[in-house]
């Protein structure tokens, strides 16, 4: 399905959504690192930690996805792609992303974030180099694909918070998932 | 002549309520978790104390106090089921600090661009209309006063309880609807001190989603 196609979906689902100030959910993820980090003795495991709330989120998540996106079954690794960075990017935090940088074996691709709303209100000290504010997001669609039986790695490589030009996720197909496997987080 | 055509600040992006929903479950099953593993390695620092009087120097090392009647020999307290209210006070506690802290931040939002509010009750009002409409898109349902300090803010459909399950009394802390509920107390608790107010913000879910605030200034 086209591009096109995909923005419309994503403009359809985001405008049944319930809908909640984008600033009082930087501000509630905000003060969730915060605590995070006070928690926590090393960055690393802040990164780890909001990795595996984002994992919880989004295998939460993808139910309502899949219910009110009105998206079918994915072709290829490529259409998911599509489909995270134009329908369900928009449909949950209303924003979407480009789908570049794909490798030869179509396998791997950098999701260009236009715009990211938990990073309102916040500045990156020096000290927290370490620290991947966004990874909740990472999180959010490794559990939402691997409920829909697609393992993959996602990580943050490029962050505005850290003086890059633009905000950039990686995004690597690693297997199809058979029906049973084990849910790592329970 | 003056041009008319004055940008208007835009208003608020908006997103979809769900993911924050979630992610509010999350921050309070993480507080929830993170208070009680705190409280067992503090009973099993006791209790290795008791029974190795040698290793009572490493148990207190922690320098927390242990809370009075948590490790009083239930060395079943594992199991979640065998909860003590203090553990489960403790996390409420815990988790209206949560509130506490983000409701210190919206407030600061919320009152950048108004002038300061003097009077007590208009900063009662302020929490029922400004700060529900940020929070749930409605204002509160009714607000009660005895004209001494205390208040009682009622919502009949609290939005963060809505999709909550009927949990029994023997339900983990983070999953009983007093959960959410403890965050808001923190989050009204907070917006008054922001406000200039301290007060002790109570809570009571007779049936939820309908729940009740009862906040008390010290005159």
């Amino acid at each position: 399905m086209s591009r096109q196609h995909y923005l419309k979906a994503g403009e359809v689902a985001f405008s049944k959504m319930d809908k909640v100030s984008a600033e009082l959910l930087a501000l509630t993820y905000g003060s969730l690192v915060t605590q995070l980090l006070k928690d926590k003795e090393e960055i690393e495991s802040v990164n780890v930690q909001l990795e595996k709330m984002g994992y919880n989120i989004g295998i939460r998540l993808v139910d309502e996805f899949l219910a009110k996106s009105g998206i079918g079954p994915c072709q290829d690794f490529r259409d998911t792609a599509e489909v995270i960075a134009k329908v369900a990017l928009k449909m949950f935090l209303n924003v979407t992303a480009d789908v570049t940088g794909w490798n030869s074996d179509l396998t791997a691709c950098t999701l260009v974030l236009h715009d990211n709303p938990l990073n309102e209100f916040v500045e990156l000290p020096a000290s927290m180099a370490g620290l991947k504010y966004g990874e909740l997001i990472c999180g959010v669609i490794r559990g939402g694909l691997e409920q829909v039986h697609m393992r993959v790695s996602c990580t943050f490589v490029k962050d505005v918070l850290k003086g890059d030009d633009t905000s950039e996720i990686a995004l690597e197909f690693k297997e199809i998932l058979k029906e049973e496997f084990v849910d790592e987080d329970e | 002549m003056v041009d008319e055509t004055v940008t208007l600040p835009q208003p608020p992006a908006e997103v979809a309520e769900s993911p924050f929903i979630l992610l509010c479950n999350e921050w309070i099953r993480y507080t929830s978790e993170a208070f009680m593993a705190r409280q067992q390695q503090q009973q099993q620092q006791q209790t290795d104390s008791k029974s190795n009087p040698g290793a009572a120097a490493d148990g207190t090392t922690d320098g927390r106090p242990v809370a009075a009647g948590a490790g009083e020999g239930s060395s079943s307290s594992s199991s979640p089921s065998s909860l003590s209210s203090a553990d489960v006070d403790g996390v409420m506690v815990a988790l209206e600090e949560m509130g506490f802290m983000l409701g210190g931040k919206i407030v600061e939002r919320l009152t950048a661009s108004r002038s300061r509010l003097q009077d007590e009750k208009d900063i009662v009002k302020f929490i029922c209309k400004d700060l529900w409409n940020y929070l749930f898109h409605k204002q509160a349902d009714r607000l009660q006063t005895n004209r001494r300090g205390g208040y009682v803010i009622q919502d009949n459909t609290l939005r963060w309880l809505r999709h909550m399950p009927p949990m029994p009394d023997t339900a983990p802390p983070h999953k009983r609807p007093m959960a959410p509920v403890s965050v808001i107390c923190g989050i009204i608790r907070g917006a008054l001190t922001h406000l200039g107010l301290s007060a002790s913000v109570s809570a009571s879910v007779a049936e939820p989603p309908c729940c009740s605030f009862s906040i008390k200034i010290p005159s």
